[in-house]
């Protein structure tokens, strides 16, 4: 397939400032959780009359220049694993290119319907799984007061550290131990079908890399942003290859999320990292709450349940994009709150250390 | 005297990068078609869009950095 049979849609001001506007949201939510933002970029395209695949492409074209942006910025406040990145990216490519796989080959047997219903059961299921987890752990170290403490290492990360495998070991800055890169693989490898297949690979690419390899959540969160320039820059290729990248759409979501990720990453520095966990968890239960709204429209589309009418399923189709949005904006919201009263907090503590120096 | 000199530094970093970035965009804007005919030969042609990516993630990253730091949002140390 090519690019000679689709249309560029001729761009309006509506347009342009709404692609900004979820630009700069998804930004600021990448920034500070590693990913994120995606998911509502390619239905949002889409709903403008961009075709699917060239939505998908555009989607990928910015998300690695943003992504380079956030791990460059984040670097720079040491929270990146760079050698982890690059190596968990590697798989991840593999990963997305499987993924892309059996998306084709589903889209070949049943369509857009069953392509459709595959993703929303993919989100369904890992957001349920993962999201809870997350949520449950945010909400578990909140009530236990231990917010500030250093994160606790879990069992399994522990053993795996402990675990040799002659002629794989690397050091993982990240974690502070030794880890095989065998153990990596089907990190990486989850993390990359999960992003060809809802776009937000870091979804499980976090979680897996703090509770399974023992890195802190905001340095995981970090590292994920490296994970995602890699992936990019290949799907770039890939999709670009085939003629698929409007740049006009990606550079327009590019100038409105670069504002963000600065953002985000900026408040990275003031929060406790418990917070990534919250902003994660948010985002998966909410946008797992949307994309259980459409699963009966497909199942309906695909004559596997009793046909739901047209109206209704498009009332479906618009909660459930609305509730997406709704989950990003309320992501957005977090962080700048945290961002916020955590700058107005180390305002306090730098007056009172002022004083006490004057006093002195 | 510190504070005039920061704020210029500031001004000046801001400048430095947003002019190549606002320049990039126009020129986007100016020959859309002409950059659409390219993305869609597709092929090593796609290298034309990435590398335009490459550029604007420079400046308007740099940009976009400066921006945050004039308005005083800075990263705490």
């Amino acid at each position: 397939m090519d690019a000679s049979g689709l249309n560029f849609i001729d761009l309006t001001i509506v347009n342009i400032v709404f692609l900004l506007f979820v630009g700069f949201v998804g930004g600021l939510v990448s920034g500070f959780i590693g990913s994120g933002g995606a998911f509502v970029l390619t239905p949002a395209m889409m709903s403008m009359g961009v075709p699917g695949i060239v939505a998908v492409a555009s989607n990928i074209c910015h998300k690695f220049p943003k992504a380079l942006v956030g791990a460059i910025k984040r670097a720079k406040y040491g929270q990146v694993d760079l050698k982890l990145g690059l190596i968990l990216g590697g798989s991840a490519e593999a990963g997305m290119l499987y993924g892309a796989d059996i998306q084709q080959s589903i889209k070949e047997r049943l369509g857009d319907a069953g392509s459709n219903l595959y993703v929303s059961a993919a989100f369904v299921v890992v957001l349920g799984i993962v999201g809870t987890w997350v949520l449950l752990d945010a909400w578990k170290l909140y009530r236990s007061g231990t917010t500030q403490d250093e994160e606790q290492v879990t069992r399994l990360a522990k053993w795996l550290q402990k675990q040799h495998i002659p002629g794989t070991m690397f050091y993982c800055k990240g974690a502070k131990a030794r880890i095989s890169w065998l153990i990596t693989i089907p990190i990486g490898f989850a993390t990359g079908m999960l992003a060809a297949t809802i776009a937000v690979g870091g979804f499980v690419g976090v979680p897996a890399m703090h509770y399974i390899l023992g890195v802190p959540s905001l340095m995981a969160s970090a590292t994920e942003l490296v994970i995602a320039f890699v992936m990019g820059l290949g799907g770039t290729i890939k999709y670009g290859w085939s003629g698929f990248v409007d740049i006009r759409l990606a550079m327009i979501i590019l100038a409105g999320s670069l504002f963000g990720i600065q953002l985000g990453a900026i408040g990275t520095t003031y929060v406790k990292p418990f917070m990534v966990k919250v902003v994660m968890g948010v985002i998966m239960g909410l946008v797992l709450f949307s994309r259980g709204f459409v699963i009966p429209v497909y199942l309906s589309e695909l004559g596997w349940i009793a046909p739901i009418a047209a109206e209704t399923a498009q009332l479906f189709k618009n909660i459930s994009f609305g509730i997406m949005l709704f989950a990003l904006v309320s992501g957005a919201y977090i962080v700048l709150h945290a961002l916020f009263s955590g700058m107005r907090e180390h305002q306090k503590q730098q007056g009172v250390l002022e004083e006490s120096a004057v006093a002195d | 005297m510190a504070n005039t000199k920061t704020d210029a530094s500031r001004w000046s970093k801001l400048a430095l990068y947003g002019i190549p970035a606002v320049a990039l965009y126009a020129g986007l804007y100016r020959f859309e078609t002409l950059m659409i005919d390219i993305s869609r030969q597709g092929h090593w042609h796609a290298f034309v869009p990435i590398a335009f990516a490459f550029a604007v993630s420079y400046f308007h990253g740099g940009f976009t950095a400066s921006f945050w730091d004039a308005l005083g949002i800075k990263a705490k140390n």
